[in-house]
Parts: C-alpha cells; sequence; structure tokens
C-alpha cells in the first residue's frame, strides 16, 4: 500500500522555512520507526536552525480542546510541535475537526504522530486533513533519503551554484561569517557538520 | 485574498450573489451552502459578504462560529450567543458617538448578552419542606424560618466546554431585538453569514445545533446564510433541506472546465514555474476541489524548489499527487475500498450504506452531480487492488 514520503528533518524544516514564518501551515510528521516522541528533540533543533526561531513542543496529553485552542493562540505566531495525541480517542478528533478554526494561527503547526495516531485523523478529522493536504512526512534520519551519489550530486550543485567548495563553506562557518541562505545549512547538513549551523 | 484579487468570484456563476441578493431582499429568509470539503464554501460567503457591504441597508455580520465557541457537544444558544456579540460590537461601534435612547439600549442590553454568552451568578431562594428539619441550617442560610437563598453558576453559551442543557432562547430574543431596532431605524435590515456549521458531519448533529436558534432569528427577522455538510443532501436527511428557503449546492469544478485552470494561473506569481501539461495535470487530480488544486501546485512547486530545479517537472506533480492521495487513503478499510472500486468500475454508489456516505463526506468520492460521483483522482491513483487491501 502507498506510503507517505520520508524526508530528512533538515528538508522538511526547509520546507517551513519556505513558506514563510507567517504562513498559517500545517504539518504532520511520523515519528522514524521505533523512535517514537524521542525524535522530535533533534527534529526541534533542525527546524529552529532553518527559522531562527525556537520552536515550542507541546505535550496536550489530557487537553481538552479548549486548552489546546488557548495554548496555541497564546502566542499565536510561533512555530508548535504537538506531542501527546497517540492515545486520543476518535471522538477527541472528531472535536480538533470540528474546531479547525479555532485552532489556526499565523505560526506553523507540526502533528508529530504515530503511524496510528495518521490513520485516526484521516478517519475522524477529514477537515483537518484537507487543510494539511499533502504535507505529511515519515521523518527519516539525517539525510537518509539520498543515496551517498545523490548526496554528492547535491553538493556538486551547491558548489556550482555558490562558486565555493566544501572547505571554505566549513571555514565560513566557523569563523560565523557564512551567509545566512538557507542553502547554507543543507550544505552543512550534507557534509555531516549540522553542529556548525 | 478577495482583497488582493487572488480569488475569481465567478468561479460557481454567480452563486454569493444569489445568495446575498435573496438575504437581502428577504428579511427572516435562511439559505444553506452545501458542498463536500475544500470546495469553496467560505470564499463564496466572504463574496457575499462583500457585495451586501457595498449595500446600502444591509448589515451583514459574518461568524466563523467554529473558531468561537465548541460545536462539538449539544449547545442549543450557542449561534445566538455568536450572533448577539457580533450585533452588540457592530451597534456599539455604529452609536458610540450617539447620545439618548441608542446609548442607554446598548447599555442595557451589554450585560445580557454578556451572561449569555460566559455565564453568570444567580442567587435562588431555596423552601424548606414541608416535612420537620432534621439538618442543622447551611453556611448561606439567611436565618429565614421557611427556606435560605443559595447562588448557583449558570453557564454561558459561548464557554467551552459546553455543557448540555436547554434555556429558554426567547429571554436573549428580546435582547437582540432592541438592538435590531436601532439598526431598522437606519432603513437597514442585518444578514448573518454563519460559516463552519458544515464540520458538523452528521446530520443530527447539525441540526441539533441550529434548530432552535434558527427558529428565533427567524423570528427576528434577521436574514441567514450557512454553511451546512453535505450530508444533508442524502437518504433521511433530504427533509432537513426542506425547512430552508433555498440550499445551494456547491459542486467541484470540472477538471476539464478552463476556469479552474485561471484559478491556478491567478496564485502563481511566475507562470513560467509551470508548463501548460502540468497546470492540465494538476488540475486533472485535484478532481476539481478547490483546495486540493491549491495543495498540489504548492506541494509541487515546493517539491521541485528543495531539488533545485528552475521549474515544476513531471515527478514534482506525481510526487505531490501520492502524497495527497496516500492522505485520502489512509484510514480505509477493505469495505470502504471495495465500494470506491465499485464506484470505479460500475459508477455506482451505494449512499444508504454509512460507510459508503462517510466516502462521499470525507471528500474520498466528489459528487459533480447528484448522480454523478467519482472517486478523487489523486486517491485513485494509489488505490490499492482489494487483494492488496484485504492482505494489510
Amino acid at each position: 500500500m502507498a506510503d507517505f514520503a520520508q524526508k530528512p528533518a533538515y528538508e522538511i524544516a526547509r520546507r517551513l522555512e519556505v513558506r514563510g514564518q507567517q504562513s498559517y501551515s500545517w504539518f504532520i510528521l511520523i515519528a522514524p520507526p521505533g523512535e517514537g516522541e524521542a525524535g522530535v528533540e533533534p527534529f526541534a533543533e533542525e527546524l529552529e536552525a532553518f527559522l531562527g526561531r525556537e520552536p515550542r513542543v507541546l505535550d496536550i496529553t489530557g487537553f481538552l480542546v479548549d486548552d489546546l485552542r488557548s495554548k496555541l493562540q497564546d502566542p499565536p505566531d510561533d512555530p508548535v510541535i504537538l506531542l501527546g495525541f497517540n492515545e486520543r480517542s476518535g471522538e477527541f478528533w472528531s472535536s480538533i475537526d470540528v474546531n479547525r478554526s479555532g485552532l489556526e494561527r499565523s505560526g506553523g503547526i507540526i502533528f508529530w504522530l504515530s503511524a496510528k495516531g495518521v490513520s485516526e485523523l484521516c478517519t475522524y478529522a477529514p477537515n483537518v486533513r484537507s487543510f494539511v493536504g499533502g504535507s505529511i512526512f515519515v521523518v527519516g534520519r539525517e539525510g537518509s533519503e539520498m543515496s551517498p551519489e545523490e548526496r554528492r550530486g547535491r553538493l556538486r550543485d551547491l558548489a556550482a551554484y555558490f562558486r565555493m567548495n566544501d572547505d571554505e563553506v566549513i571555514r565560513l562557518a566557523e569563523a560565523r561569517k557564512l551567509p545566512a541562505e538557507p542553502e547554507f545549512v543543507e550544505w552543512l547538513v550534507l557534509l555531516g557538520r549540522g553542529d556548525l549551523v | 485574498m478577495i482583497r488582493a484579487g487572488l480569488v475569481i468570484d465567478e468561479l460557481h456563476g454567480s452563486l454569493y450573489r444569489h445568495l446575498a441578493v435573496r438575504a437581502d431582499l428577504e428579511p427572516g429568509s435562511q439559505q444553506l451552502l452545501v458542498g463536500g470539503i475544500g470546495s469553496g464554501k467560505t470564499t463564496e460567503l466572504l463574496l457575499a459578504e462583500s457585495w451586501l457591504r457595498s449595500q446600502e441597508g444591509a448589515v451583514s455580520l459574518y461568524i466563523d462560529i467554529t473558531a468561537e465557541t465548541d460545536l462539538s457537544g449539544f449547545n442549543e444558544g450557542a449561534l445566538l450567543a455568536g450572533f448577539g456579540r457580533h450585533l452588540y460590537r457592530y451597534v456599539l461601534s455604529k452609536f458610540s458617538a450617539d447620545a439618548g435612547v441608542q446609548q442607554t439600549t446598548v447599555k442595557e442590553t451589554k450585560q445580557a448578552i454578556q451572561e449569555f454568552c460566559y455565564g453568570k451568578t444567580e442567587t435562588e431562594w431555596v423552601p424548606y419542606p414541608d416535612e420537620p428539619q432534621d439538618w442543622e441550617p447551611e453556611a448561606e442560610d439567611f436565618s429565614d424560618s421557611d427556606g435560605y437563598y443559595r447562588t448557583r453558576e449558570v453557564p454561558g453559551k459561548l464557554k467551552p466546554p459546553i455543557p448540555a442543557i436547554r434555556r429558554d432562547l426567547q429571554s436573549i430574543g428580546q435582547t437582540l431585538s432592541r438592538l435590531l431596532a436601532l439598526i431598522r431605524e437606519q432603513k437597514s435590515d442585518v444578514v448573518v453569514i454563519f460559516d463552519g456549521l458544515d464540520r458538523l458531519l452528521v446530520p443530527e448533529k447539525f441540526v441539533a445545533a441550529i434548530y432552535q436558534d434558527f427558529r428565533v432569528l427567524r423570528g427576528l427577522k434577521v436574514s441567514v446564510l450557512a454553511t451546512a455538510p453535505i450530508s444533508i443532501l442524502y437518504g433521511a436527511a433530504q427533509q432537513i433541506s426542506e425547512q430552508f428557503e433555498r440550499v445551494h449546492h456547491i459542486a467541484p469544478v470540472p477538471a476539464a472546465e478552463p476556469l479552474l485552470q485561471t484559478v491556478l494561473r491567478r496564485r502563481c506569481s511566475d507562470l513560467s514555474l509551470l508548463s501548460e501539461a502540468n497546470v492540465a495535470r494538476l488540475c486533472t487530480y485535484s478532481g476539481g476541489v478547490l483546495r486540493d488544486l491549491i495543495t498540489l501546485s504548492r506541494d509541487a512547486g515546493e517539491e521541485a524548489y528543495v531539488a533545485g530545479a528552475n521549474e515544476v517537472r513531471d515527478q514534482d506533480v506525481e510526487y505531490s499527487a501520492k502524497q495527497l492521495g496516500t492522505a485520502y487513503l489512509r484510514g480505509l478499510g477493505p469495505e470502504q475500498i471495495a465500494a470506491l472500486w465499485t464506484l470505479a468500475n460500475t459508477r455506482s454508489l451505494n449512499l444508504k450504506l454509512p460507510a459508503v456516505l462517510e466516502l462521499l463526506v470525507t471528500r474520498r468520492v466528489i459528487e459533480y452531480s447528484t448522480t454523478d460521483f467519482r472517486v478523487h483522482p489523486a486517491l485513485m491513483a494509489v488505490l490499492p487492488q482489494q487483494e492488496e487491501a484485504k492482505s494489510q
């Protein structure tokens, strides 16, 4: 059966960055197999590197829909990663669905779900699913979707476009003089130097 | 987006104008706008509101009620509370500079509307039963020999979670009529536009939320435009439609319709990024569902961008269609997949079965007319064969 695309965290973060900080975007991310919610922290770090703003990680366990609405609207413009959906009932998802408008905000919302959680959402919350559209991804490990050849090809493209080589990029990053463009973040990640972001 | 010129206002004929004109000419009329998820209902309502605003003698209040209160439970009175709040705000802004009767009315109605929306504390007299007392009086007892006073909280209509209580809605109706009288003195009539009611996917929930409130609004001669779930068009729920002056069905725009491509071109800032062929393919995969067309195009563009491509490529369109189709596929059981294959092969759909009706309500099936149903094209592209579905 068809499955959602697996994308590395930096690429998902880049999509959020492309849409802009006030894009009203909603994403669904499916935890990497075996990682559950442990993968949230590295993803949040990746997101912060691209957006230049620390995302809020919000565990909604035990929340009523109204609690969720209040938390999301205070403040309404920061990126938020929502956790804690996996034990929620179909009735809860239906309530989220009915109240979708109350959850809308200018900052991005990322639902961090298990594969089962995504099925529940798609079953009980068709309005939420429609709002998310195709922005549903399985979070891959860093660069996991790219084969070594694809990675080399992308690095060649970046080097040709910016007329720089890998060493120069690392030197500039170490000297904190690297331009702010997201492509340089991607470049460092592809080089395995995400620590310099 | 309307103001930015990104919306094509004649996409569904002149539907918004039909809605608005009737609401304007027939005070107290009630019209429903019915359509599947993502069909553009909100856009039509906002266009109708915009048209009404341009007319002298019409006051239109657009309320996305699900953004203001939790409608997932049974909560009679929530629509009237939302209407009261918006009406009060309008009157306050309109008559704030005036003195005399208008100001007095505004002040007097404020408390009643606030209490109806957000609740209040009431003191009530509780008489002692006739039989002899065998307990000590409570702390709130004011030492009256026949009984005592106690306070109780009356929840408001807009304070979630909404409890299932019933109230006499006529009292708030009288308060609202005083505000409406101020507007009518200015030779204007009020049209209220309720968006978000289509989220109540099951007809029974929809009726429970609107029945009493719409009756009061009709009595107040306030015209109503409201969205409604597509399920009220089929089966036993069809009789719901008979209670309204008009039920407008907003069908998806056929994929081959040039107007659909115009939607995309209006939204795409750089037309050179998207070839004619890919515009056509995006329209086809969307099935004419407007929100899907927009998200498919956005996702294809995004995919091209992160891949470093200079334009949207064929594989980007295929990628975005697969992502959307997979989202539609997720959550379906073998029986529903079988029903979709039956529809694809025979063009027949048994909407009397709740599981099949759900396919329509959740947009896996698109209704082009009352007899023309088809599987959403993006879903069709990833729909597993029945044997494969059973083995999952």
